[in-house]
């Protein structure tokens, strides 16, 4: 039989029609005539007056409460305003879910408005593979804050950038494979990512209001050489207006920090049983985490505003199927993903006040056993 | 299943806005192609049903997002929604039922008829000489890693024990193998 006329007998098979029934059923349902764009207003607000009523009438009567959400279910769809180019936009506190959200977010940061998209928002995607798991440093940029570009509703017009996550002046990260990362945005709204990969050689990408994005490395550019490490603290400082200098050394860790006190291990077994894995394998460290004091303008930062902090990296290998768990207590500004199977999940936790900084999860499989972490634990022996 | 409506993909979809009721014309055309789409990347009749009521749920519930920019622009744009859908389902290896479940769509079981129908587009003896020759293509670790999570079923901590290395070495090994696998299949 020719490959199109199997194509063709698709459309007869049950599922077909299945299929088409449900579609059918759903676009009935919406009825033939759907509310003009400039009649919606009308339309959410005759709707809430009306749920109103229904609520408060179905209380009087019965005693009991309705959900609101069951009443403004049909007109998700409709709710968010959209802009020329048909993005969606509008404050996330109104969605109901993720998905609910639209695709310009309204955010506010150094006084003025303005919108970021969602999918900036998210950050940088999970690690999709061991090795590229190694060159992220399990998302520390998701971890420790990130910039995003800040747009007008129009999503066009960049008027700025938004830090998100992290401690307001900025984000950087070291791999625990050797390369580090560090990102930043100047007084002109660019927002600069350097990274210095594990065998020395720098990138340094740019992304400018205008949206341009240029991206130079040492080899391209004399004036990126590879920099001697006396000359390289004052160059990156220079390039990237970044904090690196600014602020006391990053301390050294003394060997009494690095012993995996007993609440660590209580955490981390806590973690895995809610994720659906008691059985699973922990591997942990002690490492500082660089804090600074919230962004404000394009003031420059003092040494008093930058501060160290300890922080424990647990990464939980096992099978996981239940993350996030419903007793996630997680301060990441990545937004929660759909459970699913996770072959490990990390938890980032202060030192002192136990709490978790943030949490993410992979998919692939992660194998840490070729990294220097300082311990392992396996949490089936814990119980 | 007859087509019941007539016009462009371009134009049904555009009216559908208006008319929900085209996108079911709309449907009718895309139909085949989508679920031939996935199956040939999924090899699997169910997932690549439920691939498919999920991005039509999707496509339908952001309609409005669309834009005609002329012929085939319609076919470009849903399959963007396709492409989308098939990269999380390889993210999670788990189809998302987000769209289905905001229409009050339910999911679809196959019947058995249905799954040979659909299995029909699979070229399974040209398949398995592709995945044969890959397979035997990969490191003799990575190969017997596969042989025992994918073949036999065990889990890590039995794989570890059989290989002689750490859960989280087998796992890598699983890792590596199946990239390397579905790299030498789409070379």
């Amino acid at each position: 039989m020719h490959a199109d006329d199997r194509e063709n007998r698709l459309a007869e098979t049950r599922f077909a029609g299945e299929l088409r029934q449900q579609l059918e059923t759903v676009a009935a349902g919406h009825g033939v005539q759907e509310p003009r764009p400039h009649r919606r207003r009308l339309v959410i607000a005759l709707a809430i007056g009306v749920a109103t009523a229904v609520v408060l009438g179905g209380i009087a009567l019965a005693g009991g409460v309705q959900p609101l959400s069951d009443t403004f279910e049909p007109l998700r769809d409709t709710f968010w305003p959209q802009n020329e180019n048909g993005q969606t936009y509008g404050s996330s506190g109104l969605a109901k879910s993720y998905e609910d959200e639209p695709d310009l977010i309204a955010v506010s940061s150094h006084g003025t408005k303005g919108f970021c998209y969602k999918t900036d928002l998210d950050g940088p995607p999970p690690p999709e593979s061991p090795e590229s798991a190694s060159a992220d440093d399990l998302n520390l940029p998701g971890m420790l804050g990130f910039a995003v570009p800040k747009y007008e509703s129009d999503d066009t017009t960049q008027i700025g950038v938004f830090w998100i996550g992290g401690p307001g002046g900025g984000a950087g990260w070291t791999s625990l494979g050797g390369a580090r990362g560090e990102q930043t945005a100047d007084g002109h709204g660019t927002i600069i990512t350097t990274e210095e990969a594990a065998d020395g050689s720098i990138t340094i990408t740019r992304k400018s209001l205008d949206g341009s994005i240029t991206t130079n490395s040492a080899a391209e550019d004399p004036s990126l050489r590879r920099l001697s490490i006396a000359e390289r603290p004052r160059t990156w400082r220079e390039i990237t207006l970044w904090f690196r200098d600014v602020g006391p050394k990053r301390p050294e860790l003394t060997s009494s920090e690095s012993a995996a006190p007993g609440w660590l291990a209580e955490r981390m077994s806590a973690a895995a049983r809610g994720a659906g894995d008691p059985d699973a394998v922990a591997r942990w460290t002690i490492t500082y985490r660089r804090c600074a004091a919230p962004f404000a303008g394009d003031a420059a930062l003092a040494n008093d505003d930058v501060k160290w902090s300890l922080v424990w990296i647990a990464i939980l290998h096992g099978d996981f199927t239940t993350w996030p768990s419903s007793g996630s207590a997680s301060a990441s500004p990545v937004a929660s993903p759909t459970p699913g199977s996770y072959h490990w999940i990390y938890l980032l936790l202060d030192k002192d006040s136990h709490e978790i900084i943030s949490e993410g999860a992979g998919s692939t499989p992660f194998d840490t056993s070729e990294f220097h972490l300082q311990g392992r634990t396996d949490l089936a022996e814990q119980r | 299943m007859e087509r019941r409506e007539t016009g462009s993909d371009e134009e049904l979809l555009t009216a559908s806005v208006r008319r929900p009721d085209r996108f079911v014309a709309f449907y009718d055309g895309v139909f085949p192609g989508l679920l031939a789409y996935f199956v040939l990347r999924t090899l699997d009749a169910q997932v690549a049903a439920d691939l498919t009521a999920e991005t039509l749920a999707d496509a339908y519930a952001s309609r409005r997002r669309y834009r005609d920019r002329g012929p085939g622009s319609a076919s470009a744009w849903l399959f963007t929604i396709a492409a989308r859908q098939f990269a999380r389902y390889l993210r999670r290896l788990r189809v998302e039922d987000a769209a289905r479940s905001r229409l009050g769509m339910e999911r679809i079981e196959l019947a058995p008829d249905d799954v040979e129908r659909i299995e029909e587009l699979i070229d399974f003896e040209h398949v398995g000489r592709e995945v044969r020759h890959a397979f035997d293509t990969l490191r003799a670790d990575q190969r017997e890693a596969l042989r025992l999570r994918v073949i036999e079923g065990c889990s890590y901590r039995e794989m570890a024990a059989e290989l002689g290395c750490t859960e989280e070495t087998a796992r890598a090994r699983v890792s590596r193998g199946l990239k390397q696998l579905a790299a030498q299949l789409d070379g």
